[in-house]
């Protein structure tokens, strides 16, 4: 592994809070700080082999810290550093997932050396809240790659309509303007339903 | 369309304007009002609000995972550089006289074929399919997605003779706000070959010599391209 500088907290917020450049490189210090810690702890936890692998627990730590982050639930002055407090929603997460499957597994034994009273309430919090939106997310996974590229540029990248129909013309995506405006607002409503029989 | 249906889609644009900040200060103020004051509106309004949030959670999760999946390619790499390995070394055989006059006659047939290639091959333009993935990769948000499109039909343009097109498609790259630097220096050179292909010498040497006098120019362009190009009478 490369020896590069070491971020501070203060540093890795500042750049996830920037978003861009400035985001990807504090995401990166994130791995280079805490990547070998996390990978040992999910790894030593279990031998078997799950549908989930201890990677996708590891990013989904990560995730729930920057989005933390961005909605300013974690302030670095509350007393937990970085490392501490991704190590929690790691261990966390693990072993919720550990337990969720060996209840659908059908066996009767609780996770061994999980105690869900020892459940930090600001975890169990970012767990639940992680479980809402993954439900959101699922819905916009399943769109279909067009849709979710007119709502990618509409609600991410805020450009208006005439210029999106514009530029899906002269790319070649759509025959014309009207069709693109129809695409967009067949595929908004069905969004908007969807999320709303969720909500 | 219904008037149902028309208020809906206002609804809907009014909706997207207002999260986008691209409303005046008083039609944000009457938005506000219809916001706080009409439910069917509010409901709307939150829906879309959500979904903005869902989506700006997707643009995060997927670049965490291209950063956990070029890390993992960029440690495997180091680990195995550690391992280290054996490397054969190549011995050259022994000379003959026949062999190097054998070689020197090869060598000469190489060069009257390699002349003939400068003179009827294209200039090379990068594989379609590489493009494609490129341009489907997570590390692209979807404007430098779409802008992206328009170097993909610049290069489908160029390699179905229509130069004009493709100039015109290049110009758009060269002018687009969010593609990596790579691709606007990639089309000011591949502007340069649809303008080769169309004669326009003027504009040829324009470009090149633009490109010559820049330091920082991304688009690493082969010695044999440019060889073309010079073959070509450029």
């Amino acid at each position: 592994m490369k020896v590069s500088k070491r971020w501070s907290d203060q540093e890795i917020i500042q750049g996830i809070l920037s978003g861009g450049r400035a985001e990807e490189g504090a995401i990166g210090a994130l791995y280079d700080n805490l990547y070998s810690v996390l990978s040992r702890y999910v790894g030593n936890k279990s031998s078997k082999t799950y549908a989930k692998e201890p990677e996708d627990i590891i990013w989904e730590s990560i995730e729930a810290m920057v989005n933390n982050v961005k909605e300013g639930k974690y302030q670095p002055q509350s007393g937990t550093n970085i490392e501490a407090y991704i190590k929690m929603i790691c261990k966390n997460l693990w072993h919720k997932y550990l337990a969720s499957e060996t209840a659908r597994e059908g066996r009767q034994e609780q996770y061994v050396g999980f105690d869900f009273e020892d459940l930090d309430l600001d975890v169990s919090q970012i767990i639940a809240q992680k479980e809402t939106w993954d439900g959101y997310l699922n819905i916009f996974e399943r769109v279909g790659k067009n849709c979710k590229e007119l709502l990618n540029l509409t609600f991410a990248d805020d450009v208006p309509m005439n210029e999106l129909a514009k530029m899906m013309v002269e790319t070649g995506r759509y025959e014309n303007e009207q069709t693109v405006r129809n695409a967009k607002s067949k595929c908004l409503k069905k969004v908007l339903l969807e999320i709303g029989e969720q909500q | 369309m219904n008037n149902n249906e028309n208020n809906k889609r206002t609804n809907a644009k009014n909706a997207e304007d207002y999260l986008a900040n691209r409303l005046s200060n008083n039609d944000t103020i009457y938005i506000e009002a219809q916001i706080n004051n009409i439910p069917i509106v509010k409901v709307e309004y939150d829906r879309m609000l959500l979904l903005k949030n869902t989506i700006q959670r997707q643009q995060t999760r997927d670049k965490i995972r291209a950063i956990h999946a070029e890390k993992m390619v960029e440690w495997k790499g180091e680990n195995s550089e550690n391992e280290g390995g054996r490397v054969t070394s190549l011995q050259p055989k022994k000379n003959n006289i026949s062999r190097i006059f054998k070689i020197g006659g090869m060598a000469a047939a190489a060069c009257a074929v390699f002349m003939i290639y400068l003179s009827v091959s294209p200039i090379s333009t990068p594989d379609a399919t590489n493009l494609s993935e490129r341009g489907n990769s997570t590390e692209l948000d979807s404007l430098q997605k779409l802008e992206f499109g328009y170097y993909l039909q610049g290069q489908k343009a160029l390699s179905e003779d229509k130069n004009q097109e493709a100039i015109v498609m290049f110009q758009k790259v060269m002018e687009a706000k969010n593609i990596r630097p790579y691709y606007k220096d990639a089309s000011l050179w591949f502007s340069a070959v649809a303008n080769a292909e169309l004669g326009n010498e003027v504009k040829v040497n324009e470009i090149l010599k633009q490109i010559d006098s820049r330091s920082d120019f991304k688009y690493e362009i082969s010695k044999v391209d440019r060889l073309k190009m010079w073959w070509k009478g450029l």
